[in-house]
């Protein structure tokens, strides 16, 4: 039992360290380029220039699920849904 | 279901699920039969007339076909000189007094003068404000910090490489008017009894707004490379000037090669996406939200053709050439610099034993508390 634990808490270390390696390297990479498509233009928005002409929120239909708890005995919920 | 201009029967479809969608008298609400979903007439007539909008429309004609440009004088035609790189076919021009001696798209030192002639006068020009020297320290700077740049690329001197260029680009104006809906839920969890109820609530969320766009810039060289231009923005029009042929002294330049129109959609589309976020802001209170459909058109086109300064390293290193751009108004600098696989797999390997070590240490000294 004590093996299985240090075994499994060795794995776990040895895969979370080469995800921090994985990211150092990453933002290492990173770094050495500073290239990147522009997404919009904002910088050349005229200030004040936005107005929002429409604001519309509308309610459309909801959907209500419906889960049994898990109890300690282990039975299973099922789960069931209606809409309206 | 409704009846079209052609008398057919539209069939609606369930915003949930997709399947048709019927009549239901007792509520006086469209019913699906499949999900149970319930949807109020007006709402879902609402919902498909935006869906059914165009997604994009661009208003601005080709600057040769709209107000057009103003050609050359003789004047500026006997001032100026041409160069055309016998290996990449790049033209650039500068004044009579400067020489180019390479050139500044491909590092190639094969360059011609040539006639000037046929291409359209520049309506505005962006002076330099950074000077070759701060150019250099921008570039030293840039190289500062970077544990993957190798060390002979670090140690080379690039003062001669170092070349003033005017990018021909063309300036876009607009008025936007975006229209962009999104389907948003607000869910709800609560116990009662033996069960877990979670209710979620469905709405369709509209927002249209307007905004003005000016002097939006696009690279109008097919020889430089469009992202590298993108990335040294933003420019402020507020210092430019009328062209005049005494501002390419000791600088390069290069009239357009890449029509206006042909870089339309670019513009629309990142002023469609400035207008996505103005409008994703003012969406509050929602648990989740997805843009189910946009409608971008832009009116009241009007393009300007301009040199903005900017500042090109051309470098080999290991037969690769690696251009560096820099924004000779701000001093913003970009480029992509080569990487040094060795360093690589020396910090991979350090950071993962450093993180290896220290885990093991927290973990030995949790162990012995359970």
């Amino acid at each position: 039992m004590y093996w299985d634990d240090l075994g499994k808490a060795m794995l776990f270390i040895i895969v979370f360290s080469l995800v921090i390696a994985g990211s150092y390297l990453y933002a290492l990479i990173r770094q050495m380029n500073n290239v990147r498509q522009q997404r919009g233009a904002t910088e050349y928005m005229e200030e004040g220039s936005f107005k929002l002409q429409e604001k519309s929120d509308r309610f459309m239909y909801s959907h209500t699920n419906r889960v049994r708890i898990q109890t300690n005995n282990g039975s299973q919920g099922k789960p069931g849904g209606r809409r309206h | 279901m409704s009846l079209t201009e052609n008398n057919t029967v539209e069939q609606y479809k369930c915003p949930n699920c997709g399947a048709a969608i019927t009549f239901k008298a007792g509520t006086q609400n469209l019913k699906c039969e499949y999900c149970d979903c319930e949807v109020d007439i007006e709402v879902l007539e609402q919902y498909n007339q935006v869906s059914k909008e165009e997604e994009n429309q661009v208003s601005w004609s080709d600057y040769e076909d709209g107000k057009g440009g103003i050609a050359w004088n003789q004047e500026e035609s006997e001032d100026i000189k041409k160069y055309s790189c016998g290996s990449c076919g790049g033209t650039i021009m500068t004044d009579k007094v400067t020489v180019a001696t390479k050139c500044p798209y491909c590092d190639s030192t094969v360059i011609s003068s040539s006639e000037m002639g046929g291409e359209y006068r520049p309506d505005l020009v962006l002076p330099f404000q950074v000077s070759k020297e701060e150019a250099i320290a921008g570039l030293s700077k840039y190289l500062q910090g970077k544990k993957l740049l190798p060390d002979a690329f670090a140690s080379r001197n690039y003062i001669e490489d170092v070349t003033g260029v005017y990018v021909p680009f063309w300036l876009f104006d607009s008025k936007v008017d975006g229209r962009i809906s999104y389907k948003a839920t607000k869910i709800k969890t609560w116990r009662m009894g033996d069960f877990q109820y979670t209710r979620t609530d469905f709405y369709m969320i509209n927002r249209r707004g307007k905004a003005s766009f000016v002097n939006v810039p696009a690279d109008g060289s097919s020889k430089m490379d469009d992202t590298l231009m993108e990335s040294i923005e933003p420019f402020d029009y507020t210092k430019g000037v009328d062209f005049n042929t005494a501002y390419l002294s000791g600088y390069l330049a290069q009239n357009y090669d890449v029509k206006s129109g042909e870089l339309a959609n670019r513009i629309s589309e990142r002023m469609g996406n400035s207008m996505v976020s103005l409008c994703d802001a003012t969406v509050h209170g929602y648990s989740t939200k997805t843009m189910t459909h946009k409608n971008i058109v832009n009116s009241e086109g009007d393009i300007s053709y301009a040199l903005l300064p900017v500042w090109i390293l051309n470098t080999k290193y290991n037969d690769q050439l690696y251009t560096f751009a820099m924004n000779g108004q701000s001093g913003k600098f970009v480029g992509e610099l080569p990487i040094d696989k060795t360093k690589a797999v020396k910090y991979f390997m350090k950071s993962f034993v450093m993180s290896l070590a220290s885990c093991s240490v927290v973990y030995a000294i949790v162990s012995q508390f359970m």
